[in-house]
């Protein structure tokens, strides 16, 4: 929706700013100008939704981020929004179309910046749900070692070589995905790009990287089925 | 009287070789109407359908046949080989129990897990107003 009326404005924009660029009239010149800033308003109030969306996903305590990472971006959020808030009123103040420059300009200053810390939060929001999930891993790898420990006596030698020798696949599985995590994560907080291009690029080689992880997890889970099904039954 | 006057030679005229004709010259009588030629593209036709004729009646005997020879199919009572799993005594035990509901609980969650939200991605827009 909101997106939507930015498209229709930003569409209205670019055609006003068409004719005053060819006719250079006075109208056409209050038409752009007008236009202009309707497109800026409304540019900064989908900005700020956006962000305003971010905020809750990460205020959303199940979300897996640690308390200290969700603080952090909660903080960086909260300012950017607040710098949204005070731009879109000097968007009202705008009274020609050199100013309507100035304005947008020192968003655009900030726009990489803040791109790139959007990017950051997302990744860390992804990181957070496969830590979720490492969570339960971890508790299981731990609950079928006890199992194995207290009941494995009544199990044949041959398979308590199996299980044991199971349980050390799904322990490597589990240290493949915490190097892939690990890899991530710094590449996550050490992020530095040149443009939006650039930043487009990083983020989806961290994407790919986070999938390659989630495939280790889910191969171990997988071998975790298998465990337990050889465990359950005698043949 | 005699002349020496040369005459000129008759022209050369080219003699056209007329088929010799044998035997006494037959009476013309009455004129026989000659034989009706049937076109070939008639002949070719009619071949071409009478063709068309037999193979569509040895195609439909053949399909005939097929369809007789077929067997009807009859739901066959196949007895599936299952082997019964024999538990084990473990499998009895609460903490067992409680960690094959947790595996089937955590296999459910990944599935559902995504590394990437698409519906989270910023919009994209364009910054510079280009004046």
């Amino acid at each position: 929706m909101q997106f939507d009326l930015y498209r229709k404005a930003n569409s209205d924009f670019q055609v006003a700013k068409n004719e005053y660029l060819k006719f250079k009239t006075l109208t056409s010149q209050a038409t752009a100008l007008e236009k202009t800033k309707s497109m800026m308003n409304l540019r900064d109030q989908l900005l700020r939704s956006y962000l305003l969306v971010l905020y809750e996903k990460v205020a959303d305590p199940n979300s897996g981020l640690t308390a200290i990472t969700r603080e952090q971006y909660q903080n960086i959020l909260g300012n950017e929004i607040s710098y949204l808030e005070t731009h879109a009123q000097t968007i009202a103040s705008v009274a020609s179309l050199e100013d309507a420059e100035a304005v947008s300009r020192e968003l655009e200053s900030r726009y990489v910046v803040q791109q790139t810390t959007v990017r950051q939060i997302l990744t860390g929001l992804s990181l957070g749900q496969l830590a979720v999930a490492t969570k339960f891993y971890d508790a299981l790898v731990v609950d079928a070692k006890a199992l194995v420990t207290n009941y494995g006596a009544a199990l044949s030698v041959q398979k308590q070589e199996t299980i044991n020798r199971w349980v050390l696949q799904i322990v490597n599985k589990r240290s493949f995905y915490q190097q892939k995590v690990d890899a991530i994560t710094l590449q996550n907080i050490t992020l530095d790009v040149n443009d939006l291009e650039d930043l487009n690029v990083q983020y989806n080689t961290m994407m790919r990287g986070l999938g390659e992880a989630r495939q280790y997890l889910v191969e171990g889970i997988s071998n975790l089925v298998e465990l337990r099904d050889a465990i359950k039954y005698a043949n | 009287m005699q002349t020496d006057v040369q005459t000129p030679n008759p022209p050369i005229v080219p003699q056209v070789e007329t088929p010799a004709t044998y035997g006494p010259v037959p009476e013309q009588t009455e004129s026989i109407p000659p034989k009706k030629k049937i076109p070939r593209l008639a002949l070719v036709s009619v071949s071409v359908l009478i063709l068309s004729l037999v193979a569509l009646v040895i195609f439909q005997k053949n399909n005939a046949s097929q369809l007789s020879l077929s067997p009807t199919p009859t739901p066959v009572a196949t007895i599936s080989a299952t082997p019964t799993r024999v538990l084990n005594a473990i499998a009895t035990q609460s903490a067992f129990t409680k960690f094959e509901t947790d595996v089937d609980a955590l296999t459910r969650g990944i599935a559902n897990t995504q590394t990437q939200n698409q519906q989270l991605l910023p919009p994209r827009l364009e910054l510079p107003l280009g004046f």
